[in-house]
């Protein structure tokens, strides 16, 4: 896309169990390293360019997939070079010498 | 502790300074690690000059992380001998499918990270890294059966080249003159283009293959 950075996926899931659209909604907003923007309204959604160096990861427009049994639909939008790589990197550092190395 | 950033010139590279400025990992010195095109650059990190040295003649027994941000074929090259020093998290695609080699998103599955076995750690893809954060507290709630996704990535994804093509492009465009794509396999500014990664033969393309396996591997 002629978009500098960010990256966005539309994303539909079908799950093995049925779900309700608030236990979704929580259990993504309380998860680190998500949030969620979803306020059904005009701009009440995260785009590319609000994402843009930000640590988290951003879940919009969620949604049920009626068409399918146990159906969600989700747009998520994330910084690429921060969840994607730089961010992602170094939280494996960290997690590396919290753990002192795993022993290594 | 030392910390070595290979590809320090790099957009996942400067980004990796950025993060490290605001982070608080314990570290002593930092070394930043190109080409020798970039050899005895300087590049500012709290405050303080650091010069960029060049990858060929970089002694890894220095540090005891290195990050390699400067492709797979780099990687490909020198991860191996880096690791036998310290230990390395790969930015780049060709680790990432090894089984000797833990693919992390922390908040997923941090819990692999006591199976490294080559001293060498990947990161994922950027489209599966956010896919799955997002997809982890909602397949242990309802087991996930199967995800269709469709991407819109940005330029960035491609590195500081296309990312620099695209302001060009842009300003081609709006100045009515011809685009001749560098970076992209058409033009990018006003576009879409529905292609990353080379060509498979099923007619899927390389970085759709890699969203599949590694969002599989990391909720292994
Ligand atoms: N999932 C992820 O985590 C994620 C996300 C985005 C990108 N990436 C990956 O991260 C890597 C870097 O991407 P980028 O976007 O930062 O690319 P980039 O902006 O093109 O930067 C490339 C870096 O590699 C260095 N380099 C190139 N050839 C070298 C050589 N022969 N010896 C030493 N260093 C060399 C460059 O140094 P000079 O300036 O000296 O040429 C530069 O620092 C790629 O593997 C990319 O696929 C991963």
């Amino acid at each position: 896309m002629p978009i500098s950075v960010s990256h966005s996926e539309s994303v539909n899931i079908q799950f093995e169990k049925s779900f309700s659209l608030e236990k979704v909604r929580s259990a993504l907003d309380n998860f680190e390293g998500c949030k969620v923007i979803d306020e059904r309204i005009d701009g009440g959604y995260s785009t590319p360019l609000e994402a843009e160096g930000k640590d988290e990861t951003f879940i919009s427009r969620i949604r049920e997939d009626k068409t399918i049994k146990n159906g969600l639909n989700l747009w998520i939008v994330s910084d690429n070079l921060l969840r994607g790589a730089a961010l992602n990197a170094v939280e494996i550092a960290e997690t590396l010498i919290k753990n002192n190395f795993y022993g290594k | 502790m030392n910390i070595a950033i290979v590809g320090a010139t790099g957009n996942v590279g400067r980004k990796t300074l950025e993060v490290l400025e605001k982070k608080e990992l314990p570290f002593d010195n930092l070394y930043l690690v190109a080409s020798s095109k970039s050899e005895g650059q300087k590049i500012i990190f709290k405050g303080k000059d650091h010069e960029v040295l060049n990858l060929e003649n970089f002694d890894f027994s220095k540090v005891k992380i290195a990050f390699f941000a400067a492709g797979k074929k780099i990687s490909e090259k020198f991860a191996e001998k880096a690791a036998k020093h310290c230990l390395v998290i790969d930015n780049s695609s060709f680790f990432r499918m090894d089984p000797d080699v833990p693919l992390i998103v922390p908040q997923v599955n941090s819990s692999h990270l006591d199976q490294i076995k080559k001293n060498i750690i990947a990161n994922p893809n950027c489209s599966t890294a956010q896919l799955v954060i997002a997809c982890k507290p909602l397949h242990d709630l309802f087991v996930i059966k199967r995800i269709v996704v469709s991407t819109y990535q940005s330029v960035s994804g491609g590195g500081k080249a296309p990312m620099d093509e695209l302001i060009e492009q842009t300003k081609l465009v709006l100045d009515g003159k011809n685009v001749k794509s560098k970076n992209f396999t058409k033009q990018i500014a006003f576009n879409a283009i529905p292609h990353i990664d080379v060509f498979a033969d099923d007619g899927y393309t390389k970085e759709e293959l890699k969203m599949s396996k590694e969002t599989k591997k990391n909720f292994r």
